[in-house]
């Protein structure tokens, strides 16, 4: 449980746990923050060691989820405030970098920003072409042209406008 | 607080490598997540991305469809909307469904039945059906016994069921906007069927009937939007709208029409109201009725602890001649009224009489705010409004007085 400062001053000093990224960096957060992860909730009610260790998150994601915690952990904020911070938190950021994130808070369980960076994708993926899209999420073409014309024939009806549609 | 620790910036080229391997994995289920938030028409064109893309919009939890987005071209190649539905769904494999959203124009009755069965089949929890067709689409009764669903939003909608089975035991979020009810009980019937329901939306009443009933022990969030269309064929003299909602912690009213009267039963749970009234012009012969009802209205709102109240300002001293103190202090006011905000005051007599009234008689209230009307009072007026009302007599002393 999170002490609060009104107990006096012995407990008034919160607890703190560590989290090590994958290359090696770590960062001092408070637990009231990093419980709002559900992994690392679970982590913390199994073990008394307080250092994590993430072996498939980067120091930069791990900066960003690590400010966004503590953002929200914290009392002071109003509802208002938080959900204009998520905004803020998501726009502008690279497509590239909402896909760490999108995998990291997905790994570590933080649902809300978890949604709002995948709607963030979803935005910057409308009106955008195909050779963007498969650039962006890596993906090799690997249909045969005649597998692919048969698809765009099937389902004519979804490439009808400018979205989505070839350079 | 929390320190960051100083992050050092890792080679470049190493990193590249490592996203790659990394986001090649990105998994199926992030993927769908990410698809769920767009038009059905744009995940299902990812198709053409790769193979092991082409499927994978028959995972996304959500469907959402909207006739406005298939365009000319579609026609050209032969595909109803109706098509387009009726072939996503056949190849849809989610068991489960969290959303189904259809907004069209022109699809027949029995087709739109045959969408909204084959979500109900895949247990949808969310369905929102935007129907703009004239003449108004008929509710499909499968909806009605759907046990699965938790939110429903129907716009533009006729027929509400006055009889016959109704069976929606997970509902918990109804929006009605737009509906046409035909006959008195038609609401009544099919709040019976939901026995959870926590939150109701009724926007714009379209109603052959004289009196409107909301009912529901559940219920503890209602948002009353009316303006009543009474251009149309539905015009009508007046309505009432009688609400029975003990459990009720927050009520909006919203309306726009002179010829609504609220009725209201025990609202003791009732902690915050947002109330918004603009008669344009009160008929004299209704006025009197009107004004009793708003107190009786009033007075019921006795354990509010926020209360919002706009009123009218185009007939702001029609309405508000008819402002009288009623002969006992409200409760709320004495007990629990800790906000209160005034919008448009258009410092009337009237309205200087109303916050005098209850600035004496609020024993807790912390704060009052006034929004001055912004048409036709000057800087000179607004001071000298400010002037009269600081010098009120205060029941509560810590009452800040905020004028805008």
């Amino acid at each position: 449980m999170v002490t609060t400062d009104e107990k006096g001053p012995l407990t008034a000093k919160k607890k703190s746990v560590i989290i090590r990224s994958c290359d090696g960096d770590e960062f001092l957060v408070s637990e009231s923050a990093a419980v709002l992860s559900t992994s690392l909730k679970k982590i913390l009610e199994e073990k008394e060691d307080r250092l994590i260790h993430l072996s498939d998150i980067d120091n930069k994601t791990l900066a960003m989820v690590i400010a966004y915690l503590s953002t929200h952990a914290d009392d002071g904020l109003s509802d208002d405030l938080k959900r204009s911070f998520d905004q803020e938190f998501v726009s502008g950021k690279e497509f590239d970098v909402l896909k760490y994130l999108v995998l990291a808070t997905d790994t570590l369980q933080v649902t809300c920003l978890c949604y709002t960076v995948a709607k963030k994708m979803a935005d910057i993926m409308k009106n955008k072409l195909v050779e963007w899209v498969r650039r962006e999420f890596d993906i090799q073409n690997d249909y045969t042209p005649e597998a692919e014309a048969e698809i765009r024939r099937l389902d004519a009806w979804a490439w009808d406008d400018r979205q989505l549609e070839d350079d | 607080m929390e320190k960051t620790k100083q992050y050092r910036l890792s080679d470049g080229k190493q990193k590249n490598m490592q996203s790659i391997d990394r986001l090649s994995a990105l998994p199926d289920d992030i993927l769908c997540h990410i698809l769920s938030f767009l038009p059905t028409k744009l995940s299902v064109a990812t198709s053409i991305l790769s193979r092991r893309w082409k499927f994978l919009w028959a995972h996304v939890p959500n469907l959402d469809f909207d006739s406005e987005n298939h365009g000319r071209e579609s026609k050209i190649d032969e595909w109803s909307f109706f098509d387009i539905v009726y072939r996503v769904m056949s190849l849809y494999k989610v068991e489960n469904m969290d959303t189904f959203s259809l907004c069209f124009v022109g699809m027949s009755q029995s087709q739109l039945a045959t969408c909204i069965y084959a979500a109900v089949k895949r247990n949808v929890k969310n369905i929102s059906l935007i129907a703009p067709n004239f003449p108004p689409v008929r509710l499909p009764c499968c909806i009605l016994t759907c046990k699965t669903l938790v939110d429903l939003t129907l716009y533009y909608i006729r027929d509400m069921p006055m009889i016959g089975n109704i069976s929606l035991p997970a509902l918990k979020r109804l929006c009605l906007d737009s509906v046409f009810y035909d006959i008195d009980g038609s609401l009544l019937h099919l709040l019976s069927g939901c026995p959870v329901l926590e939150e109701l939306i009724v926007k714009r009443i379209y109603a052959n009937a004289a009196c409107f009933y909301i009912s529901s022990p559940t219920l503890n969030k209602l948002m009353l939007s009316s303006y009543f269309d009474n251009t149309g064929k539905f015009e009508r003299e007046a309505y009432t709208v009688k609400i029975d909602t003990p459990a009720l912690s927050y009520l909006h009213v919203y309306s726009r029409t002179r010829y609504e009267y609220v009725s209201v039963g025990s609202l003791t749970s009732l902690i915050e109201a947002d109330v918004d009234l603009e008669y344009v012009s009160p008929p004299i012969e209704t006025d009197d009725l009107l004004s009793r009802s708003m107190l009786e209205f009033v007075g019921r709102l006795c354990n509010v602890k926020c209360l919002k109240l706009s009123i009218g300002w185009m007939e702001v001293d029609e309405y508000l001649k008819y402002w009288m103190e009623p002969k006992q202090v409200p409760t709320c006011l004495l007990l629990h009224l800790g906000t209160v905000r005034i919008d448009q005051f258009g410092c009337t007599d009237q309205e200087f009489d109303m916050v005098r009234y209850i600035l004496r008689n609020a024993k807790v209230l912390k704060r009052m705010e006034i929004y001055i009307e912004s048409h036709g009072i000057d800087l000179e007026e607004k001071f000298a409004a400010l002037k009269i009302i600081s010098l009120f007599q205060r029941g509560s002393e810590a009452c800040e007085l905020a004028f805008h």
